[in-house]
């Protein structure tokens, strides 16, 4: 198998994966969604609450903020030394305490670890008019996505197959199918279709296999056999992955694969006692 | 040929008589267009019932229509550049008598045009916009003209029952009952009218990301697929509120109710364990979290009888307990606590409840187009089908919805909202409009079709596009099919799906309609003080009634003991004694151990029969009218 990054940052990743089958690519989709850990707020103690927001309310809105996550620093509860009871290795405390008029903002939450802090310090939380006043404490643990949503590291995340764009000889260079292709990925050259080229670079990739083009195609009166033809490769996916900001991408999918690898070995592990 | 006068209503009122009901009426229009009587009234001759009826009072619906002389319509091109530019406003038309409000009794009377075109001579009044036929409900419906009429009604029905932010005051509202939906956001595909009266401002559902495929079996028969991701971050989220309430009533003698801690030994106590939540006063705290049957505010009344005065002792008075619980099925937090002077000026206390409502299997949403389903499923977002971009849907719902109902203006909903998503703006569906060339002149799209019309021999500057042009168009920029359709990718298998998946975004709402209100079921309970048979309805923790249909179905079966468990034994079966000698219900003399017959003094012969206790009720009831229903009694083989 082989991985070609076309975008690699701390927020997005893009690459294609070479040699897969389909069912390895959505478990690797399905890994970075429910099995990377992150920190999300779990549990809270209000100690006063006069805001407009009900303290269930309060409470949702807390678990959704983004939380840089450091896995080196910390563990699941579930899987922790302490046996999910909660201690500075896989639980972090947060307070809050903020007086109206004021809109109170994840930038509010002081943490008990310095490194352990909100992705982003301008989530709203609350709008406190004069008067009104929160202040809790709330206790944010390493879990995994499929528990909650709130510990999912992704945002978008998904991938295609890979496009196979192939235009036969019978192209009468009529230009329907260009006009029709929403990503523009074809372009006409002298009588016939052939794919966008931009900086060296092939559009192909960029189909979206809509396949708008062959029914535009047969419409022009070629027949019920199209001069454009769209396929796609089901052993080449094209992944698009996006963090929260709690991990890196890289580390996402770095995980996504560990994960995969343990739950193979230990399978190998029980086949092995098994005989 | 005499016709006899017309009577004369005003608000009701019979007033007086008229010779020339027809006259009077044109007469009476006349001069409130010519502003000698109030444009806030309105006149209506009943030709069937010869009565004129004139409404003054106020609370009724009216709408603004532009009056129509001759076939012409009273308001020129003139006045409308007039109020365009501000110099005057519509209210000057109103009072000018070329706009008139007219209720729903006046517009039986009217022969009113829906558009300036259709304007013949015999025309009373002009509608200021086609779409203004519609009323509150249907008006909110986008698109309604592309759907099938009965849907638009149904659309309209349930957007009546949709939960959202309909009070501003929600916190402060002691209100028995109330909804609030969590997030609720404007429609992405919106009417004029909605906006005009102001839904915009309280908006009653949320928007949907929304894809048409058939899933695993758990959206037949219109159930819905929701994701779990999406409910977790808050989709259909609401709060229910209730409004518990216990007054310290006077009674005739001086005696009153007490709002307290019950003591222990009063008639009718919960249970000492009952009222551990309640404070010193006998009244629960705020953000205490309360389940059913817990007691919120404790409360006891003197008894029921006054006691006669025993000789020696001053009898102590054994008050009962009257606290007020939570209903039975319902749990919460108590929000608010009242303590207040009721209208006999004695104390009142209310206490408000409310309880997080998130979406759950069997919870009923429903768009505006009259789709309505329940959820049958709540799957994580790793199972739901994907697109190449990485996006889920929030719902799923079938695809057998849509054909057999047409609802095509659900169609161009979804479609429209997922243009107006990728655009950043908001989408007009008023129905009957179409979009003016100019306005997008400068696509390639549009200059397409100018050329067909150009080469039709069409004028150019009038041409149209159908808002449903106009959006596969804006959705083609966007870098997506026009179609609508997308290729998706199984979550659960991770292949692609073989058909291309029509996904778009689409306004939802949560209706009323919650399981968690329904839900029911009983193994025992309580029973009818009078007949001894089970209670009924869920309130009353009741039994399912096993009807006459289900009766003829065991018989069918020959399935007699059955029957006679269900019928009798499970629900007001009885022991009596029957004297067989007269056939009376004889009685057991607990004290002397013996059986004795009332009617007739036999002591023998009394015998033990099995009888349900309705049947002894009747037996009763024909005594008292002087009948006496006499049992024979027979030895069982």
């Amino acid at each position: 198998m082989d991985l070609v990054f076309s975008r690699l940052d701390d927020s997005v990743a893009r690459f294609t994966i070479h040699g897969a089958t389909p069912a390895f690519a959505n478990a690797l989709r399905r890994s970075m969604i429910g099995e990377v850990p992150t920190l999300a707020i779990e549990d809270i103690r209000i100690y006063d609450n006069t805001s407009v927001l009900f303290d269930e309310m309060l409470a949702h809105r807390l678990g959704l903020i983004p939380i840089k996550t450091d896995l080196s620093q910390y563990v699941p509860r579930s899987e922790c030394s302490c046996g999910g009871e909660g201690c500075p290795h896989c639980t972090v405390m947060f307070t809050l305490s903020v007086e109206g008029p004021k809109m109170v903002t994840s930038g509010d939450l002081i943490s008990m670890d310095e490194n352990i802090v909100p992705v982003h310090n301008n989530i709203p939380i609350v709008k406190l008019w004069e008067n009104q006043k929160v202040v809790l404490e709330a206790v944010a643990e390493v879990n995994y996505g499929k528990e909650h949503a709130k510990w999912q590291p992704t945002l978008a995340c998904g991938y295609s197959e890979y496009p196979v764009i192939t235009i036969k000889d019978t192209c009468d260079g009529c230009g329907k199918c260009v006009a029709e292709c929403p990503r523009d990925v074809l372009e006409l050259t002298k009588d016939t279709v052939s794919i966008r080229v931009v900086n060296g670079e092939s559009k192909e990739k960029d189909c979206s296999l809509c396949r708008l083009c062959e029914t535009a195609c047969m419409d022009s009166g070629i027949g019920q056999d199209p001069a454009i033809n769209i396929s796609s490769d089901s052993t080449k996916f094209i992944f698009v992955v996006e963090s929260d900001g709690s991990l890196p991408v890289k580390e996402i999918i770095e995980r996504a694969l560990l994960h995969i690898k343990s739950r193979s070995s230990d399978l190998i592990e029980a086949l092995q006692e098994g005989l | 040929m005499e016709k006899k006068m017309a009577r004369v209503f005003v608000d009701g009122a019979l007033i007086g008589k008229v010779d020339d009901a027809f006259g009077f009426t044109r007469n009476f229009r006349q001069m409130r267009r010519s502003g000698h009587v109030s444009t806030e009234v309105n006149i209506s001759y009943k030709d069937y019932s010869n009565e004129i009826v004139i409404n003054t009072d106020r609370g009724r619906a009216r709408r603004p229509l532009i009056v129509v002389e001759n076939g012409v319509p009273a308001v020129t091109p003139e006045d409308i550049e007039i109020v365009r530019s501000g110099a005057e406003d519509f209210m000057a038309l109103v009072s000018q008598g070329k706009i008139e409000f007219i209720d729903a009794e006046e517009e039986d009377d009217l022969f009113i045009a829906v558009q300036e075109s259709d304007l013949t001579p015999e025309h009373t009044h002009l509608e200021i916009d086609p779409s203004l036929i519609l009323g509150i409900g249907a008006a909110h419906v986008p698109f309604p003209e592309h759907n099938a009429s009965p849907r638009v009604t149904m659309g309209a029905g349930m957007i009546k029952q949709a939960l959202g932010f309909a009070q501003a005051n929600m916190k402060l509202r002691p209100d028995t009952r109330g909804h609030m939906l969590h997030y609720a956001q404007v429609p992405m595909v919106h009417t004029q009218a909605a906006e005009l009266i102001g839904s915009d401002n309280r908006p009653q559902g949320q928007n949907f990301c929304v894809a048409i495929i058939s899933y695993e079996g758990y959206n037949i028969e219109d159930a819905l697929i929701f994701n779990k991701a999406s409910v977790e971050r808050g989709v259909g989220r609401s709060h229910f509120f209730r409004t518990y309430e216990g007054e310290e009533r006077r009674y005739p003698g001086g005696q009153v109710d007490r709002i307290e801690l019950p003591e222990e030994d009063v008639q009718g106590s919960h249970g000492i364990g009952s009222y551990a939540n309640l404070d010193v006063d006998g009244i629960i705290n705020p953000e205490t979290v309360v389940n059913e049957k817990d007691v919120l505010i404790g409360k006891t009344s003197p008894p029921r009888f006054l006691e006669e005065p025993t000789g020696e002792l001053i009898a102590v008075e054994k008050r009962r307990d009257t606290s007020i619980t939570m209903r039975s099925n319902e749990t919460g937090i108590v929000d608010t606590v009242i303590i207040t002077e009721s209208e006999n000026s004695s104390r009142l206390v209310k206490v408000r409840t409310r309880d997080l409502r998130v979406p759950e299997i069997g919870d009923k949403f429903a768009s505006r187009h009259g789709q309505k389903g329940v959820c049958g499923l709540i799957t994580p977002q790793e199972n739901m089908p994907f697109t190449a971009a990485g996006i889920a849907p929030d719902l799923v719902i079938n695809p057998h919805a849509v054909p057999s109902r047409m609802t095509i203006g659900h169609m161009l909903e979804m479609i429209g909202g997922k243009a107006g998503a990728l655009e950043g703006s908001r989408v007009n569906a008023t129905s009957f409009r179409k979009t003016q060339v100019e306005k997008i002149f400068d696509s390639s799209f549009a200059q397409e079709r100018l050329l067909n019309d150009k080469e039709n021999g069409k004028d150019v500057k009038s041409s149209t596009l159908t808002r449903e042009q106009v959006l596969r168009h804006q959705l083609a920029e966007a870098g997506f099919a026009h179609t609508g359709r997308e290729v998706m990718y199984d979550g659960i298998t991770g292949r692609r799906f073989q058909a291309d998946i029509y996904m778009g975004v689409i306004y939802y709402q949560k209706l009323y309609h919650m399981v968690s209100t329904k839900m029911h079921a009983r193994s025992r309970g309580p029973v009818q003080v009078l007949t001894r048979q089970p209670t009924e309805g869920r309130a009353r923790e009741g039994g399912l009634r096993f009807g006459e249909m289900e009766r003829d179905v065991m018989i069918g079966h020959g399935a007699a003991m059955a029957l006679k468990e269900r019928l009798l034994d499970e629900s007001d079966a009885v022991k009596q004694y029957v004297c067989a000698r007269c056939g009376m219900v004889a009685m057991y003399d607990a004290k002397q151990k013996m059986t004795r017959c009332l009617a007739c003094g036999a002591e023998t012969d009394i015998y033990e029969v099995e009888m349900s206790y309705a049947f002894k009720l009747l037996l009763d009831e024909m005594k008292s009218m002087g009948i006496a229903p006499r049992l024979r009694l027979e030895d069982m083989v």
